[in-house]
């Protein structure tokens, strides 16, 4: 049985091959049954077994799944065996992370600075494009955690404000 | 005869220049960053070198570096792509010194084209059309100011040493100018070490329509026809198509003439593209003059049937054009998408990471320019640019479907991309219809739902079967951390794969 997640849906799919080559998926409570063979990344599906046929191409990156059916890409998580989910400690509520990798290009404001919600804190540029990071509540910048130069990652926290 | 040729870019665009090497029978030589040790364009050249590291400013900018990598490998000429270095006087000038030809015009065109505003000065004496403006080098924010109030607002604050949409502000209402030159000031600073800035009236609901034009060194030009590039997102340039929906012959020729006198008035030679706005009365205004092989090049190529890349190397040869302006035609009508690793779901921001698949579209009428593979890194570096996919086709309806049918067909795993928003856009009536004006990505942008759909259950099956062969491959001995041992079907000889 596989567990997946999609927005705030668990889904899972119980996969069986019938003695005739064709499968049988469970999917939550509904009933399919399809045959499927290896194809370049990914599987020909037939919804029937004698039904039309469809490709389907899927990639996995640690827990991320991706799938492309019928010219849309649908991106879902795999729910693993063990439940060694990493506790992402997103820095809080007044934690501000960065929204894409990229370099700290100026700092607007300094530890201790009163700032209001919307003020912008620092500038990111990555790629030909520029992004202020700004503060999401009105606060005080207890904490800068990036300085001018520094390469960060997306969703690194860059201030926190209190 | 040029020989060997030293192509100073990276990505589809190198590429592209390296396969018009192997034509011609010319040396192809790539340079790379850290960043592009394993890039396609280094794995596809005769013969490459590393020049440093993963930023611009350590690598792809550097000239010295450059041009010992010219000199090591013993080329003959430099092509310099679009981006980087290509609009770089120096650099034109330093290929030049070093006795290499440099596949582009001269670095005079370049240095007269490239500040904004001697380009308008010179292009008011040629008679070629004009948006109203003021330029000053020294200006203060007062006097921008007085000016703004005589030209009318909105107004365009824009960077004299820029292009590409950097350092370009609309200001609405007179209490934002002083921000926006600010902010202006600093991006222009930044981006082309050159703060100066110029305004002109910001024309509703403008078009956006370039030229492009091959000049040879015998005092030819011809132009080859228009672009139209009004579907922009911030400046950016999105889908380019050739002809333009709506211009008519009248105005076609008109535009072609302009564009000619524009590149004969800075004397220029090789590829050029002169781009205009065009405005909802039918005027049309030059906006600047693009020194240099465009981004969106394949679509002209596609309906006049010339190979540009081809044309610029002969002409830097010093060969003359193959043809009159009489030889050249549009027929039919071909369409560019720009495919990025960006993620529409977050405001487009670029999403970088590996492509764990990336299938292009195959079918009569479709090229696909790109630089990328399976397996390889977009990176946080460079233009986060997947994929050029071009179509070609007797209509505009026709080659607008077939162009559905492309991006539908490609599959592209691991990063965001901007698929479903180009899809949207082209099926959208009022580009259906071809009245696209350049704002009409940001009027009309939330209309466009970015969140994919919930998966349907054929893709979560898929994703299982995946899953399951996964773990199987991975570890045939120990099937158990998948949860499949407890399946009725879990033994291998039960479980065909099929062939395919």
């Amino acid at each position: 049985m596989f567990t997946y997640h999609s927005s705030d849906q668990r889904i899972t799919v119980r996969l069986e091959q019938r003695a005739d080559g064709t499968f049988r998926a469970t999917v939550g409570e509904r009933v399919y049954t399809f045959s499927a063979e290896a194809v370049e990344q990914g599987w020909a599906l037939a919804f029937p077994p004698d039904g039309e046929r469809l490709t389907a191409r899927v990639a996995d990156d640690g827990e991320s799944r991706s799938v492309h059916l019928r010219g849309e890409i649908y991106t879902f998580t795999r729910e693993m065996e063990r439940r060694n989910r990493r506790s992402s400690a997103s820095g809080g509520g007044g934690g501000v992370t960065a929204q894409m990798p990229g370099q700290v290009r100026e700092l607007l404001v300094a530890e201790g600075d009163t700032v209001t919600r919307g003020q912008a804190l620092l500038i990111l540029e990555a790629m030909k494009m520029e992004l202020r990071a700004v503060a999401p509540a009105d606060g005080v910048v207890k904490r800068l955690l990036a300085g001018v130069g520094d390469v960060v990652s997306r969703g690194q926290v860059l201030a926190e404000i209190e | 005869m040029l020989t060997c040729c030293l192509i100073a870019n990276r990505g589809e665009i190198a590429v592209r220049i390296i396969r018009a090497c192997r034509e011609l029978g010319i040396r192809a030589v790539a340079v790379y960053s850290e960043a592009d040790a394993h890039a396609r364009h280094v794995r596809m050249a005769d013969a490459a070198f590393l020049i440093g590291g993963a930023a611009p400013a350590d690598s792809y900018l550097r000239i010295d570096r450059l041009l010992d990598a010219a000199a090591r490998a013993g080329c003959d000429c430099v092509h310099p792509g679009y981006g980087f270095l290509s609009e770089a006087e120096s650099f034109a000038q330093a290929v030049i010194d070093a006795g290499l030809t440099w596949i582009g015009p001269s670095p005079e065109a370049i240095r007269l084209m490239g500040v904004k505003t001697d380009a308008r000065a010179i292009m008011q004496a040629a008679d070629v059309p004009l948006v109203p403006g003021f330029q000053s080098d020294d200006a203060a924010d007062e006097a921008f100011q007085a000016a703004a109030d005589r030209i009318g607002y909105p107004v365009m604050v824009k960077a004299a040493g820029g292009g590409g949409g950097k350092g370009i502000r609309v200001v609405q209402q007179r209490a934002d100018l002083p921000d926006a030159l600010g902010a202006a000031r600093r991006e222009a600073q930044h981006a082309f070490g050159d703060g100066r800035l110029f305004l002109e009236r910001f024309i509703e609901r403008a078009r956006h329509v370039e030229v492009q034009v091959l000049a040879d060194q015998h005092n030819h030009i011809v132009h080859l026809f228009e672009r139209e590039c009004s579907a922009q997102r911030r400046h950016q340039k999105v889908i380019e198509e050739s002809p333009s929906p709506r211009l008519n012959d009248e105005t076609r020729a008109r535009i072609g003439a302009a564009a000619v006198e524009a590149a004969r008035a800075v004397g220029y030679v090789n590829a050029g593209t002169v781009e205009f706005i065009l405005a909802p009365d039918g005027q049309f205004y030059f906006l600047e003059m693009n020194t240099r092989l465009q981004v969106e090049h394949p679509v002209t190529e596609m309906v006049t049937g010339v190979d540009l890349v081809r044309q610029q190397f002969a002409i830097a040869s010093g060969e003359p054009l193959p043809f009159t302006q009489a030889d050249l035609h549009q027929r039919g009508h071909a369409v560019e998408c720009r495919v990025y690793a960006e993620d529409p779901d977050s405001g487009f921001l670029p999403s970088v990471g590996a492509l764990r698949l990336f299938l292009p579209p195959e079918a009569p009428g479709i090229r696909v320019d790109s630089g990328v593979g399976t397996g390889d890194e977009i990176t946080r570096y460079y233009d986060p640019l997947i994929a050029k996919i071009i179509v070609h086709d007797m209509t505009r309806q026709g080659a607008l479907r077939r162009m559905d049918a492309a991006l539908r067909d490609t599959v592209i795993l691991g990063t965001a991309t901007n698929l479903r928003f180009l899809r949207w856009l082209i099926s959208h009536p009022v580009f259906q219809a071809g009245e696209v004006d350049t704002s009409f990505i940001e009027r009309h942008l939330d209309e466009f739902r970015a969140d994919a759909p919930a998966p349907p259950d054929e893709a979560l099956i898929a994703a299982a079967l995946h899953d399951f062969h996964a773990a199987r491959t991975r570890a045939p001995s120990n099937a158990s951390d998948s949860g499949a041992a407890h399946d009725p079907w879990s033994q291998s000889d039960h479980f065909r794969m099929g062939t395919g």
